[in-house]
């Protein structure tokens, strides 16, 4: 049996196919979590695939596009549509579309637990003529259920709904008029025969084959007719925005913009500060296993790879896992209590002076954890915004450029707002490049931006661990594979040479040639030395390698001159080239040349970002006064720039 | 009267290009009582009755209602200047 789970956007459907399958795929309390199609095989042969949420059959994103195909041509068995108790009546215009396509369905009603009132599944089912099944994530695996209800559904003759009679077809009426059979003229309208459309008289209002525009509706306000009919009585309603209210008054108030900074600040500080300690035991405990391994009786390339390659590199990052946790763990807190969704509405007319929307503020946040979810994240937005968001989702620093951040800042004492101004920087950046293609290709974000905004929810205890689990999973799974992986091959480059072989050094190493070739192009930035060149080109395969090439070298202190280079050094990283699973991820979403783009025009930002910063430092260090008289000029240089283009926009607006 | 422009009201009619009518409708929107609960510059948060939703300005403003309250306190403003 083939079974499709589908249904509107966020009611549970991922959560109901991770249980069905004992999965862990990504979930969240926001519009747009699943982008694509999962499917799984379960033990007893079935196939179980989870589909992307859509309102309607009527397809509009790319997603819903997704779900329109796969539920009307798919080869599914049973469609199993998942709706919420507190929501059915939106949530029922989808299953109602299925069952008039004669899909033979299901329907789950879940978060029951949730339900602020009393619910008659049964009466839905008698009324539906569809099996029905209640579930909650607090209830025992539903599955079985879901399974014999499918299994029901397979054996029964498709529903249909009892309007189906009475259904005045635009076509069937416009033929009518016409004098034509209105089978051969609907067969004739797929055709596009011009001669019978045109006797068919297209309505001079929509240009359709309409019965007049006001029709249109019809179809919708019939299916709202029979859902309504189908509820009534079945669902004790109350109201469930009663807490949400109270929150709201604050979050969407006056100082809803000053609590959401001082939420991201609170999410910078814990993360930085909190792992500290635990970091530090973790560094302490590698190293002291990194000196065992140097003392081990094994020849001396066998020494060298285990002490200076595998456990230096890959221990290096290792060491990082607290404050990545606490990262994960706090923003999955964020996104499973509801508040995103408000975080976009907050930040929609701030995205769209930068030709996105709202929707881009879930992008912002999942890059903090990864780049490559924030690249396909994106897919959630529509038009040229999504290839805009896409291409500067990288900006943003994600957990394994942090896990950068944290050891050089801890290394040299940089405050953690120093660090916090990292994220900054790659934000401007971000918003610089946005406004750029902007002024080139004039298009405005999908202003069509209806997202639901759902109730405030107490994040869930195991939810969190999951969502957590599985993202510290798959950092831990890239330290054990791509890391160990470029750490032996960085051990290789570093101590052999072409000529000699194993040299026990790094001096006369390949490496030590290649990046001392391309050194000097880095000299003005603070950090010209081939050690620094050959950790950011390790960069380029996972970023967390930075600090396990640079263990491998050396050290921190070895690799990196001072305080300025370090801040310098840290400015490239958050700004250059992003990992090749995300520039694979934009090429994916967008397109290779965009994707080559992205690579070119970030590690030009990194350059020109390091180099201000690094010139204005030995300016500073080198005359004051000097220093002072270029700030001037170039603050007065932005705020002349600011005038005119103020001045500009009211003359525009007043032409207008 | 638009969504945009009050604080309350019932939806009349929808409006806007084909898509953006066909989504509207097919929430269920017309017919149903609303209530902003916050605006910003570029949407309003919308209390739908069953569900609430963020609109962006533009479909707010094609969405016509009747028996509107409270219009918007700018166009007031502007109304008066």
């Amino acid at each position: 049996m083939k079974i499709a789970l589908c249904g509107n956007p966020n009611v549970g459907k991922t959560t109901l196919f991770n249980r069905i399958t004992n999965s862990s795929a990504p979930v969240g309390n926001w519009h747009g979590v699943t982008v694509d199609i999962k499917t799984k095989r379960l033990n007893s042969g079935d196939t179980v695939s989870d589909l992307p949420g859509a309102y309607s059959l009527t397809a509009r994103t790319p997603e819903e596009c997704i779900t329109r195909d796969e539920a009307l041509f798919g080869d599914y068995d049973v469609l199993v549509c998942a709706s919420e108790v507190n929501n059915l009546r939106r949530n029922l215009y989808f299953l109602v579309q299925l069952m008039e396509a004669g899909k033979r369905t299901v329907l789950v009603v879940n978060m029951m637990d949730e339900a602020k009132g009393k619910v008659n599944l049964k009466l839905l089912s008698e009324r539906l003529s569809i099996p029905v099944v209640g579930s909650s994530e607090r209830w025992k695996n539903p599955k079985g259920e879901i399974l014999a209800a499918a299994r029901l559904a397979l054996s029964a003759p498709p529903p249909s709904v009892p309007y189906a009679d009475k259904i005045n077809f635009s076509v069937v009426s416009a033929a009518r008029r016409a004098g034509i059979n209105p089978v051969f003229g609907a067969l004739k309208v797929v055709e596009k025969d011009e001669y019978v459309i045109q006797k068919m008289r297209p309505c001079l209002n929509c240009g359709d084959i309409c019965a007049g525009c006001t029709d249109r509706d019809s179809p919708a306000a019939m299916r709202y007719a029979y859902i309504d009919r189908v509820l009534y009585g079945v669902v004790e309603q109350k109201n469930v925005y009663e807490k949400t209210d109270k929150i709201d008054r604050a979050a969407l108030g006056r100082f809803a913009l000053p609590i959401f900074l001082l939420i991201m600040t609170a999410v910078f500080v814990i993360t930085f500060e909190a792992g500290k300690p635990l970091s530090d035991l973790i560094g302490r405990g590698i190293a002291a296993l990194s000196r065992l391994a140097s003392k081990a009786n094994l020849p001396d390339w066998a020494r060298s790879l285990l002490s200076d390659g595998v456990i230096s590199g890959v221990g290096g990052v290792l060491g990082f896992l607290p404050q990545v946790t606490i990262l994960f763990i706090l923003t999955a807190v964020l996104q499973d209590s509801g508040y995103m969704s408000r975080v976009a509405f907050l930040t929609d007319g701030f995205f769209r002076r930068f030709g996105l929307n709202g929707r881009a503020a879930f992008s912002v946040v999942l890059g903090l954890g990864c780049s490559v979810t924030a690249v396909l994240s994106t897919r959630g937005i529509k038009g040229e915004a999504r290839k805009r968001a896409a291409f500067v989702a990288p900006f943003c620093p994600c957990s394994a450029r942090l896990a950068v951040f944290t050891a050089v800042a801890a290394y040299f004492s940089i405050p953690s707002v120093a660090v916090a101004a990292l994220y900054i920087i790659g934000l401007f950046a971000a918003l610089l490049v946005l406004k750029i293609m902007t002024v080139i290709k004039k298009e405005s974000g999908d202003d069509s931006l209806i997202m639901e905004i759902p109730p405030y929810r107490i994040p869930s205890v195991k939810r969190v661990f999951k969502s957590t689990l599985v993202n510290i999973g798959s950092f831990v799974g890239r330290v054990g594979s791509v890391i160990l992986g470029v750490s032996v091959i960085m051990w290789v480059l570093c101590n052999f040479s072409v000529a000699y072989g194993f040299t026990g050094g790094i001096e006369s190493s390949i490496m030590s040639t290649v990046a001392g070739f391309i050194a000097p192009v880095f000299t003005p930035l603070g950090f010209g030395n081939w050690k620094a060149v050959a950790a950011l080109i390790s960069g380029v395969a996972a970023k967390e390698t930075v600090i396990s090439v640079i263990s491998a070298l050396g050290g921190i202190g070895e690799v990196i001159g001072g305080g300025a280079e370090a801040f310098s050094f840290l400015i490239f990283v958050s700004l250059y080239v992003p990992c090749v699973a995300t520039v694979a991820a934009i090429s994916k979403e967008c397109g290779i040349k965009l994707a080559t783009l992205s690579v070119v025009i970030q590690t030009a930002a990194a350059y020109i970002a390091s180099l201000v910063f690094y010139g204005a430092f030995k300016l500073f260090m080198y005359d004051v006064k000097l220093f002072i008289a270029v700030a001037a000029a170039v603050v007065a240089l932005l705020v002349a720039a600011i005038i005119i283009t103020s001045i500009m926009r009211v003359k525009r607006r007043a032409r207008a | 009267m638009t969504l945009f422009d009050c604080s309350s009201g019932r939806i009349r009619l929808v409006g806007g290009d084909v898509d953006t009518h066909r989504r509207l409708v097919d929430l269920g929107l017309i017919g149903s009582n609303v209530v902003v609960k916050a605006r910003v510059s570029s949407a309003v948060l919308v209390d739908f009755g069953q569900f609430r939703a963020s609109v962006g300005k533009d479909t707010a403003k094609q969405i016509i209602i009747s028996d509107g309250v409270n219009e918007n306190r700018a166009l007031r403003k502007s109304k008066r200047r």
